[in-house]
């Protein structure tokens, strides 16, 4: 709970004031029953109006201060809450972006997000509502209960005496609800679930003519959903009839006993008019305690959910060197490499042994999950490197920085994705201060000037705006773009082409050739026409390198490129057909 | 591309406006209306509510009265006589308080509960009507929220809601009367704070709101901005983009934090000021109460009931301030939901009023099954304008033959199924079962003539029994062990803890591929159809599985009439008739042999699939998907 102490150290100042002013508005809160009392002593005793007068002028002007300094406190703290929470997001958020594509791969956006948004909310009450509750609860019952004992001890023990059985009833009920509102917040998830089963297979339900079934399912599930709902509508009520029941015996039992003591001359009518007051006074903070106490509960762990994230480390040797990466020419080498990816056992890269020299384009095909993504990846920078070693220009991957290293090696991914900004923006992604005349250029090499007439503004048309979306090839485009712009010495293209068409293919390649004159560019394709221009190919299956050689070197063998070429010229015919 | 996901996933990609935050009207009469329709059921437990309201009511309205009477009759006088039973009565009052309110708050919690379980389950009900075109517009999360968030939000109009609006309003008007009964002139005073209280609220309450929902859309943003940010971590990191986001992120961040900073302000000064008026208004009656008691022209008891009576003010009208967003919640959330009750099916139940050569089909027919002949008569289909997916598509399949559709994967052979068994209309042509146009007939009607094996196996949370049975409850467990029998799957069965009454996880989790696919062949032949629809599966199944699938498939198909979305080369070779699909046309048809023989499309694809044999001989042999490396999709 190291959050909780340095939160509270960060904003004591605007705690402490509102602390004080708490102490001071409950103070005043107390003053007013007792100025009453005054009031009504002296109507009873027949004073001039006057005197009367003055105590009510008198309660006006604490409850002016008392409305004044109240709304001054609660800006304080709930203002701090407010501030605590937005640095904790803003905290959050950058420690989020050091964490590595493990701990992406183990937590799912949503899960994330929940961290980010939910818990935050729930720290925002703990700091806020529930601090301030705590302090006025405190502050109140004290305070209070010394009035009471001062106009009549006896009275005060008698108004009490309730407290405990009923403290200890409530918080019995109070473990009911708690259970009966998760039973109810289950069932709510299962009727999500079978919703959602249903509907993600509902060409099936309605294959199997299963509709009925399903209504009768899902009305089985809502029913149960709505009995546990009226189980907890029942301890419920149970819990304000037991809080409204301790502040009305009390009243009954003052009443009483109180009238008694009045008669008798111990207390003044005004007296027991006071008394009943401060015991309304408490009333409202016993109930509130439940709910502070749930806060708290809800709220700190909500920070234990919180401080988990951002307890967590890089996993990439990179990430922990400072200082620049040396310049790097492109000579890739793969040395006995294997690789599993973290938190799976199993291997999905073999004993790869390969050398790329600078400057050269490397092809790389295989089939469906034969690593070839995987080995690329590593270039990447996202994952460590497993057994082996993977050097750039003779260095060890794991000894250059990870920072500087990715401003040499840009990666075009499998999954194109696109944020929601312009296109330019989009492409400019690494370098956010590159100029328009950059943009232009890498869009030129990418293919994508030919579709600017197709979007409302050109490059500074924003994606996803106003049903503005891009085919799988344009955003395949843009990433291109994006990586060009980088001017990297390594270029990785993962599949990068699948979604573009023959010809644009071949004018990006051909653009793709000129710039990457120097440079190296690992290529990943399911097309033997993408990579027939490459320098040297790369055949891999179930993880393991079966192929090597110069594209036409590999046509002559008769090994899996040539018949993968076989194949796809067939289906060329097939397509003409 | 996974091949499962072909039969469902041809989700057609609209990008769908998105649910905002509705800042919709607070009342509209149309929507109550038909609300009231799910009410009217439950109107003898709302007149109960109500009852227990003013129990509650008269209760507590009480009290302060018998207080009054408690300080002039007997603390001022002095007189203990009837002090007990006087607070005997307030006891009474007070636990007729208690159990009322206990009683009002259930019985409308179970009026809420009752309604929203209704409507839930008719919107759900809905849902499994409707086209399969509705399915391909709406992501599944957004109709998900149908029936959980928007049904939700309804329940709060319930909890804090009519009843409750209702018992405050009369509250209010009952507190005025008694304070004017008690001592008019002090009434007038006192009353004077009601309209000031009410002013307050309305102004406040606007503001707040309107303050919230500034917070509401910068917290939008951090959250549509933290999505993207999170979804595209990886390529932040790649592209080192870290302090260009961090910066954004600080922007709206601040932004916001500004946003809650100045919704605060009125969080922090609306309850106090509210305090500060019943304050001022206990000031006003001490002075103008006290001078009319000095001018004895009022008891003093009656001065300390006014006094109790207006701290009773505050709640309703708090209470009826707030009631405002509540309703403005649910209203929003009513559209949507008399939105989706509104949409209608485009698959239409047959049969067709007075379409001409309707023929009516008697109850008695319904339940025996046809003989099994399809005619498919030159359909035509898109999902899109634009994109044809079948074109002057004609065949004719005789009860009894086997036909493999065969065809590159997008040809068009999955969407024949999803035509035959009505999950969409054909755009034009006939489809006839039987020489029954499928429109003309009942949609379960047809669905229940076809057995069908589909890639994606659909299990539910249930037994293996329930599984095989699937939907037909007047099947026996007989038939549905026979069934299982004929397939092959009694053996794995029955290898399993509980046998057929084993729970199946969902999913099926528990089972392999191979087992999932026995069930599915065992759940399409228990109910015996004239018809059997099958898609070869693809993926990988050891050896001992794949034998017993193919001897259960020739058991299955005998004398059936069957259409297979083939991809094995024995099933190819043992089909009546095959049908090669292109570019969703039929462009050859004929026996393996003939089609061989014709070079054309069938050859090539062959040629395709089995003259790259050689290359992987541990893969099983499919027809239709090129090997070793996928093409592009």
């Amino acid at each position: 709970m190291s959050f909780f102490r340095g939160a509270l150290r960060a904003y004591r100042r605007e705690f402490l004031l509102g602390l004080l002013c708490l102490v001071v508005t409950n103070g005043l809160m107390l003053v007013i029953p007792w100025l009453l009392k005054h009031g009504i002593e002296a109507l009873q005793a027949r004073a001039p109006l006057s005197l009367v007068g003055r105590h009510a002028l008198a309660i006006a002007v604490v409850a002016l201060l008392l409305a004044g300094i109240r709304t001054w406190s609660r800006l304080h703290v709930l203002g701090a809450s407010r501030r605590i929470v937005a640095d904790l997001r803003a905290r959050v958020f950058t420690h989020l972006q050091t964490l590595p594509a493990s701990f992406y791969a183990r937590h799912r956006t949503g899960e994330i997000m929940s961290r980010a948004v939910n818990d935050l909310l729930l720290i925002r009450s703990l700091f806020g509502p529930g601090i301030l509750n705590l302090i006025n609860v405190s502050i109140l019952y004290t305070a209070g209960l010394a009035m009471m004992a001062v106009l009549d001890p006896v009275l005060t023990l008698a108004a009490v005496l309730p407290y405990p059985f009923l403290l200890v009833a409530v918080s019995r009920v109070s473990r009911t609800i708690h259970h009966r509102s998760n039973a109810a917040q289950e069932q709510l998830a299962e009727i999500s679930n079978k919703a959602q089963e249903n509907l993600s297979g509902i060409h099936q339900v309605k294959a199997y003519a299963r509709e009925d079934l399903e209504v009768e399912a899902f009305a089985g599930l809502s029913s149960e959903y709505r009995q546990r709902n009226l189980a907890l509508a029942r301890s419920r009520g149970l819990i304000v009839v037991l809080m409204t029941g301790l502040g009305g015996l009390s009243t009954i039992v003052v009443l009483w006993l109180g009238g008694r003591h009045v008669i008798a001359g111990t207390l003044s009518l005004g007296g027991l008019v006071a008394f009943t007051a401060y015991l309304a006074i408490l009333t409202g903070p016993t109930i509130m305690m439940g709910w502070v106490l749930g806060v708290f509960q809800r709220g700190l762990g909500a920070i234990r959910r919180v401080e988990e994230i951002l307890s967590q480390t890089s996993d990439l040797p990179g990430d922990l060197l400072a200082g620049p990466c040396p310049p790097l020419s492109g000579a890739i080498s793969f040395r006995r490499l294997s690789f599993a990816y973290p938190g799976e056992g199993r291997e999905v890269l073999h004993d790869i042994d390969l050398d790329v020299p600078a400057g050269s384009i490397a092809g790389i095909v295989g089939p469906v999950g034969s690593g070839k993504s995987t080995l690329v990846r590593l270039l990447g920078a996202v994952f460590p490197v497993g057994r082996g070693r993977l050097l750039l220009d003779g260095h060890d991957f794991n000894d250059l920085p990870t920072r500087g290293l990715r401003e040499q090696v840009a990666t075009v991914p499998q999954e194109t994705f696109l944020f929601s900004r312009t296109i330019a923006e989009n492409i400019a992604l690494g370098r956010p201060e590159a100029t328009r005349a950059e943009i232009e250029a890498a869009a030129q090499i990418a293919q994508l000037t030919r579709d600017l007439p197709s979007w409302p503004h050109g490059l500074d048309t924003r994606v996803g705006e106003r049903g503005v979306t891009l085919s799988g090839g344009q955003r395949q485009r843009v990433a291109i773009a994006r990586a060009v712009l980088m001017d990297p010495r390594i270029l990785v293209l993962d599949d990068a082409l699948s979604s573009v068409d023959a010809d644009t293919e071949a004018a990006i390649l051909a653009g793709l050739r000129r710039f990457m004159r120097g440079r190296t560019t690992l290529l990943i394709s399911h097309r033997v026409a993408t990579v027939a221009g490459a320098d040297r190919l790369l055949v891999l299956d179930e993880g393991r390198v079966v192929e090597t050689g110069s594209p036409s070197e590999l046509l002559a063998r008769d090994g899996p490129f040539a018949r993968l070429s076989r194949a796809q010229q067939i289906e060329r015919e097939l397509e003409a057909m | 591309m996974s091949r499962a996901a072909a039969f469902g996933g041809k989700t057609r990609a609209t990008t769908p406006p998105p649910d905002d935050d509705v800042v919709g009207r607070v009342y509209d009469a149309r929507l109550v209306r038909r609300l009231l329709a799910f009410v009217r059921p439950e109107a003898a437990l709302i007149a109960l509510s109500v009852a227990f309201m003013f129990a509650v009511m008269g209760a507590s309205l009480v009290q302060p009265w018998l207080l009054m009477r408690l300080i002039d009759e007997h603390i001022v006088p002095g007189r203990w006589q009837g002090v007990t039973a006087l607070a005997l009565l307030y006891l009474g009052a007070f636990v007729l308080e208690l159990l009322a309110r206990f009683g009002q708050l259930y019985t409308m919690e179970r009026t809420g509960q009752n309604v929203i379980q209704a409507l839930r389950v008719k919107v759900f009900a809905r849902m499994q009507r409707l086209d399969m075109a509705f399915f391909d517009r709406n992501p599944v999360g957004r109709l998900m929220t149908r029936v959980t968030t928007d049904v939700e939000s309804l329940a709060d109009l319930f909890a804090s809601g009519a009843v409750t609006l209702l018992g405050d309003v009369v509250k209010l008007v009952a507190i005025v009367a008694i304070l004017a009964w008690l001592d008019a002139r002090l009434a007038l005073v006192t009353c004077t704070i009601v309209p000031v209280l009410f002013v307050l609220s309305i102004l406040f309450r606007g503001r707040i709101r309107q303050a919230y929902r500034d917070v509401r859309r910068r917290i939008a943003r951090i959250n549509a901005f933290l999505q993207e940010a999170v979804s595209g971590m990886m390529l932040t990191q790649l592209f080192r983009r870290e302090e260009q986001d961090r910066r954004e992120f600080q922007a709206i961040n601040d932004d916001h934090r500004e946003a809650e900073l100045r919704s605060v302000v009125y969080e922090s000064s609306f309850s106090a000021v509210v305090e500060l008026v019943g304050t001022l208004a206990t000031a006003a009656i001490l002075w103008y109460g006290g001078a009319r008691v000095l001018s004895s022209a009022l008891t003093f008891g009656t001065l300390v009931a006014f006094l109790e009576y207006t701290s009773r003010f505050f709640q309703p009208i708090r209470e009826l301030s707030g009631f405002y967003a509540v309703l403005q919640a649910a209203m929003a959330s009513l559209e949507r939901l008399f939105d989706l009750l509104d949409t209608e099916s485009s698959v239409i139940d047959g049969p067709r009023p007075g379409a001409s050569g309707a023929v009516v089909v008697s109850a008695s027919d319904r339940t025996r099954p046809g003989a099994g002949r399809i005619e498919f008569d030159r359909i035509g289909f898109r999902y899109l304008p634009e994109e044809p997916v079948l074109t002057d598509v004609s065949f004719m399949v005789e009860p009894g033959q086997t036909v493999a559709l065969v065809g590159a994967t997008g040809a068009g052979k999955t969407t024949v199924v999803k035509l035959l068994i009505r999950l969409y209309d054909p755009t034009s042509g006939a489809i006839r079962l039987d020489g029954i146009d499928l429109r003309d007939r009942p949609v379960h009607e047809v669905r229940r003539q076809c057995g069908l094996v589909m890639q994606d196996h659909f299990l539910i949370a249930g037994t293996v029994a329930e599984n095989i049975a699937f939907g037909d409850l007047g099947l026996s467990r007989a038939r549905i062990e026979a069934a299982a029998r004929l397939v092959h799957a009694d053996r794995f069965v029955r290898g399993l803890p509980k046998g057929f009454d084993e729970p199946l996880r969902e999913r099926g989790g528990n089972l392999s591929v191979g087992q999932k696919q026995l069930l599915s062949l065992a759940r399409a032949v228990a109910s015996d159809p004239p018809i059997l629809i099958l898609d070869e599966a693809t993926s990988n199944i050891d050896s001992e599985t794949e034998a017993l699938i193919q001897d259960a498939l020739a058991q299955v198909m005998r004398g059936r009439t069957s259409l297979v979305i083939a991809h094995r080369l024995s099933t190819i070779l043992a089909a009546d008739r095959i049908l090669v699909f292109h570019h969703g046309r039929i462009v050859e048809e004929g026996r393996h042999r003939e089609l061989l023989a014709r070079r054309g499309v069938y050859a090539r694809l062959y040629e395709l699939q089995f003259g790259a044999r050689t290359a992987q001989p541990e893969r099983p042999e499919r027809f239709g998907e090129p090997l070793p490396v996928p093409s592009q999709p």
